[in-house]
């Protein structure tokens, strides 16, 4: 597939008066659009049919989802990461103007579109309860901070699990049970834990990425040399809203499905 | 035990083996014209869709795609075994059969005259395929449109037509006695059923013809059908976001697609009814 | 016609085009295909004779210019447009590899 200059916002055709760059970097595809109006277009050439996945992603009748990383899949950095793996670590907070102590609700003063943490969405307000160091607590959706949504407090899973240290998405070392889904979804149709954890972590990746498009001029900034160069999570957070729990549980390791992608197509 | 089926399609063999009844039922019901060859011909795609793990195969049960010992996909549902092939079996054409231009189109004969209808997904190209094919146009595919390399010409690559939620239902009471394969529901797609083709399309599969047109559809709610002319620049720009393979070939898809966009012309089209479809598309090769 | 400075400035650099380019000319524009980068770029087509004239041999800024502005056939107030729209063409493919300058 051709790779093109995409927002977060819309999904544009070909990009006008873009320069593009035949390296493997994925990100390095972004480019900006010239400041007059553009006279050259260019749709650069990146190997993304190269990739198994990203060209099924783009058939139609696609029902699958792959082991394989795809150019056009989404890789992201999972709920662990972001309290204390290489996210945390690396100061990707600063990138996206927040804390782990920042307000839940504050997620949605950063991105246009849905509100998915207002009591008018799926979830009842008070959702569900959880050890916070030992002690059983109630999770308050209208109080919570992100680390809460997150589970970065949620010591009883992470040492019963192993690290909650994940960095960059590998199929072999993460499960189901990693992200809290199984272990805390005591009553699958009222427990919705993990579907507030992947929510959650799908929007901080949104954030990222959207950091990344906002700041990148030619190239990226040196703050955000510590990314992975797979990191790719262009969607929208209508379609984290509307995305259930199996989809999103897929978001940060294999890939959001082809159907919630803006932008493979084709492959396609 | 496992069941084995050669099936040569257009350009391709494929052999499918399975021990998995729905999978067998389907490819039974809709591959019924087709001929199968008990002949030990040369295989170009070795399939075999199954169970791996011994667990899977009694809770959530699921099923796996092999291409010869290669699972390049997770395991889905077993309810939707034969979707899955099928689109594996596009997923090999589509990453190995680069002796071909490659686009993500439904493709569709008349009188000798290919047009190729690239389309986003969603865009309703593959429910406007199968009411054409089944109006007097003869199915090449609703995926894939193959240009050959050599001489250009578009080969046809004629299986079963892929609907999804309501086209389904749309395309059953547009066609008599459709053939349906078993639904699969709560796919990432929605629901999904493969169309079994016409039948003059799959004994004429090794026809091959030159490409007359490209029209580039979209389905608009009550939109009166409308063909409008799309620059060559423009209509070049679309197809390379429309091919499987272009960053393969490169300069070789470069030329073929300059080549024939010199001898072509190009349309955006915009349809709500059928009837009016197949009149403005029958209009541009009678 | 009076050469503007930054012309001046540039007068022993010649424009080439890439030997690894090859472009097709079509009613609306020009398409290119990068043989080194495997991308395809496309420019309107009043920068036909410009692409032309470099797929031939490699020009001065100002003979391109020159041509540029006679196949525009704009008049003498559209001058310093043309120009802006030349000197934005020379930027937008120098950097994305389709010609380069040399001595």
């Amino acid at each position: 597939m051709t790779e093109q200059k995409n927002t977060l916002k819309e999904k544009s055709g070909v990009s006008p008066g873009i320069n593009s760059s035949s390296t493997d970097s994925r990100r390095k595809f972004l480019t900006k659009v010239a400041v007059g109006a553009p006279l050259l277009t260019t749709i650069a050439s990146r190997p993304v049919w190269a990739g198994q996945c990203t060209l099924s992603g783009n058939l139609s009748n696609n029902v699958s989802n792959h082991d394989e990383t795809t150019s056009c899949s989404m890789w992201g950095y999972s709920g662990g990461s972001w309290c204390r793996g290489h996210a945390n670590n690396n100061d990707f907070w600063s990138l996206i103007g927040l804390t782990k102590n920042s307000p839940l609700s504050q997620i949605d003063t950063l991105i246009d579109g849905a509100n998915i943490f207002q009591k008018n969405s799926f979830d009842p307000i008070i959702d569900f309860q959880v050890k916070l160091q030992g002690t059983l607590e109630t999770f308050d959706k209208r109080i919570a901070l992100i680390g809460d949504a997150l589970g970065c407090n949620d010591t009883e899973v992470c040492e019963l699990e192993g690290s909650c240290d994940d960095s960059l998405p590998n199929i072999d070392d993460y499960s189901f049970i990693n992200l809290g889904i199984l272990k805390q979804n005591k009553k699958p149709k009222t427990n919705s834990k993990g579907k507030w954890k992947q929510r959650t972590t799908a929007a901080l990746n949104l954030l990222l990425w959207q950091a990344m498009n906002d700041a990148f001029d030619g190239c990226l900034p040196s703050d955000f040399d510590r990314v992975h160069a797979d990191f790719y999570f262009n969607t929208t957070m209508q379609i984290i809203k509307d995305a259930d729990v199996d989809t999103l549980s897929y978001a940060n390791r294999t890939g959001f499905p082809e159907k919630f992608q803006n932008v493979c197509y084709n492959k396609h | 035990m496992f069941a084995q089926f050669t099936l040569p399609i257009g350009p391709f063999i494929f052999s499918i083996k399975t021990d998995h009844q729905a999978v067998i039922d389907n490819l039974s019901a809709l591959y019924a014209d087709y001929a199968f060859s008990e002949n030990s011909l040369f295989i170009d795609f070795p399939i075999t869709i199954t169970t791996r793990s011994m667990l899977r195969r009694f809770i959530k049960p699921q099923i796996d795609f092999l291409l010869d010992e290669f699972a390049p996909f997770k395991p889905l549902p077993k309810d939707q075994s034969f979707a899955m092939l099928e689109w594996g079996m596009n997923w090999c054409i589509t990453t190995r059969a680069h002796q071909f231009l490659i686009l993500h189109a439904g493709t569709i004969e008349k009188n000798g005259r290919v047009v190729i209808m690239p389309a986003e997904q969603g865009s309703g190209k593959s429910t406007l395929t199968a009411a054409m094919v089944y109006s007097g146009w003869r199915l090449f595919s609703d995926e894939l449109a193959l240009i050959s390399l050599t001489n250009s010409l578009v080969h046809p690559c004629t299986r079963p037509i892929n609907l999804k939620n309501d086209s389904i239902e749309v395309i059953n009471n547009y066609v008599d006695n459709a053939v349906f394969s078993t639904i699969a529901k709560d796919t990432h797609k929605g629901t999904v059923a493969l169309l079994k083709p016409p039948k003059e399309s799959v004994e004429r599969m090794l026809e091959a013809a030159p490409l007359h047109c490209i029209v580039f559809p979209k389905y608009v709610a009550n939109a009166q059908a409308k063909l409008t002319p799309v620059s060559q620049i423009a209509a070049f720009q679309q197809l390379i976001q429309h091919s499987f393979n272009y960053h393969i070939l490169g300069g070789e898809a470069f030329n073929m697609i300059a080549n024939l966009l010199k001898n072509i012309t190009c349309y955006q089209f915009e349809y709500s009814d059928f009837e009016e479809a197949k009149e403005i598309l029958s209009s541009l090769v009678d | 016609m009076q050469i503007a400075p930054d012309f001046q400035k540039n007068s022993k650099m010649y424009v080439t085009i890439s030997t690894n380019i090859k472009s097709v000319h079509f009613k609306e524009g020009i398409a290119l295909f990068n043989n080194f980068t495997g991308n395809t770029h496309f420019l309107p087509s009043l920068f036909n004779s410009i692409i032309t004239a470099l797929a031939e041999t490699s020009s001065s800024r100002e003979t391109l210019f020159a041509l540029f502005l006679s196949d525009s056939q704009k008049n003498i107030s559209e001058i310093n447009n043309t120009k802006e729209e030349f000197q934005q063409f020379i930027t937008e493919a120098l950097k994305s590899g389709i010609i380069s300058e040399i001595n």
